[in-house]
């Protein structure tokens, strides 16, 4: 069987159908490459995932749905200590912003000794609206509070850290905001 | 090179991406539908929402609810995820889990799938604060595939201690909405999901 356009839909060869554009254009991912990296106090921040450059957007309402999943410990495990990121968005004519943040103890524990937890966070942040037509960049960054050490990246016991995989991944997806059903309370910046 | 239908699926007139996302222009078509037909997405309305009450206590989570509309085919699934960041204010026992729910207008609400009361939690150990997810996939209604689809979260909790969620802390940045939560919706092409394993959502 060929693949064939019908009244509604688009019909593949293995019998798919489908009934609408699909919502994903593109996904990028990585991971950043320093095991066991040290997150300063709050006040400053430092790189906690590479660079994902997704290029122009498709169209200026679209939106990235942004990822993160990372283990960290607060070694050696005294002190009250907690960690969070922020989700930084570029392009050439707006520069950085900081489009969204955890807070900087997102994740944390009150002199609990040797401590580990697997944060995630998620946003969906919107196409610059004044600049939709230049490339957009996407990063993550840390911080920590107080001051107990906090690494991420964990080198942990058995783990297993292949393919540039360092017990942390970072995806950026672009959706077009065509076919969304809802987008609940938030708004384009 | 335009756009062409040819026998093997759909061949675009641009650069896509593959898995890599590399572009390639060469070889590069579609030959089955996409996997994912529709996205609902947001962030839950209210900062610092408090999980109160005894233990076991429920209740919704404020601007949860999307429509996704009436489902594409009868037997598509909805893949829900949510991120939130809780903290138990008082710092006692306590922990929190969430629910999701489905409504259409002739089955009401549904609980359908939940954590548990306690999903992330800590026992007396002073202040303390998570990042809480959850992933679930769940059905068109079996019974109702042609009314419109609604979903929503619930929280649950355990012990007796306060619970904040969709929290604000030092150093955030909520800006246009967003209050440390994030909740979407994907419908999902039942005919591109090639195993449920022994996981079977007919609910």
């Amino acid at each position: 069987m060929a693949t064939k356009l019908n009244g509604t839909n688009i019909e593949y060869t293995d019998g798919s159908n489908q009934f609408t554009k699909s919502p994903l254009v593109k996904t990028r991912y990585t991971s950043h490459p320093t095991v066991n990296l040290s997150l300063p106090t709050w006040g400053g921040e430092t790189d906690v995932s590479p660079n994902i450059d997704m290029g122009v957007p498709q169209k200026s309402n679209n939106w990235y749905r942004c990822e993160y999943y990372n283990v960290t410990d607060d070694w050696p495990g005294s002190g009250n200590g907690g960690m969070g990121l922020a989700l930084y968005r570029y392009t050439p004519s707006s520069g950085w912003l900081r489009a969204q943040a955890q807070g900087q103890h997102a994740n944390y524990d009150n002199d609990s000794g040797d401590f580990y937890a697997s944060p995630v966070g998620l946003w969906y942040i919107p196409v610059h609206p004044s600049y939709p037509t230049e490339t957009h960049i996407f990063k993550l960054m840390g911080t920590k509070h107080p001051s107990c050490n906090i690494r991420v990246n964990s080198g942990i016991g058995a783990d297993n850290r292949i393919g540039g995989w360092i017990n942390n991944q970072f995806s950026v997806t672009e959706v077009d905001c065509d076919n969304v059903a809802a987008i609940n309370n938030l708004t384009t910046y | 090179m335009a756009t062409e239908l040819r026998g093997d699926g759909i061949h675009f007139g641009q650069p896509t991406y593959n898995q890599n996302g590399q572009e390639t222009n060469d070889n590069t078509y579609q030959g089955r539908a996409a996997a994912v037909v529709k996205v609902g997405f947001g962030s839950c309305s209210t900062v610092n929402q408090s999980a109160s009450g005894g233990s076991g206590t429920e209740g919704y989570v404020d601007g949860s609810e999307i429509n996704m509309g009436v489902p594409k085919a009868s037997n598509n699934l909805y893949r829900v995820w949510y991120q939130s960041v809780s903290d138990d204010n008082d710092g006692s026992i306590s922990g929190i889990g969430f629910q999701i729910w489905r409504y259409t207008s002739s089955s009401g609400w549904n609980k359908l799938l939940a954590q548990g009361s306690h999903a992330s939690y800590d026992n007396n150990m002073s202040d303390w604060y998570r990042t809480n997810n959850g992933i679930f996939w769940v059905q068109v209604h079996p019974s109702y595939p042609n009314e419109e689809h609604y979903f929503r979260l619930y929280w649950n909790k355990h012990n007796v201690g306060q619970v904040r969620f969709n929290s604000s802390i030092g150093g955030d940045q909520r800006r246009n909405g967003w209050q440390n939560n994030t909740f979407e919706v994907w419908e999902i092409n039942r005919q591109i999901v090639t195993t449920t394993g022994n996981y079977n959502p007919n609910y």
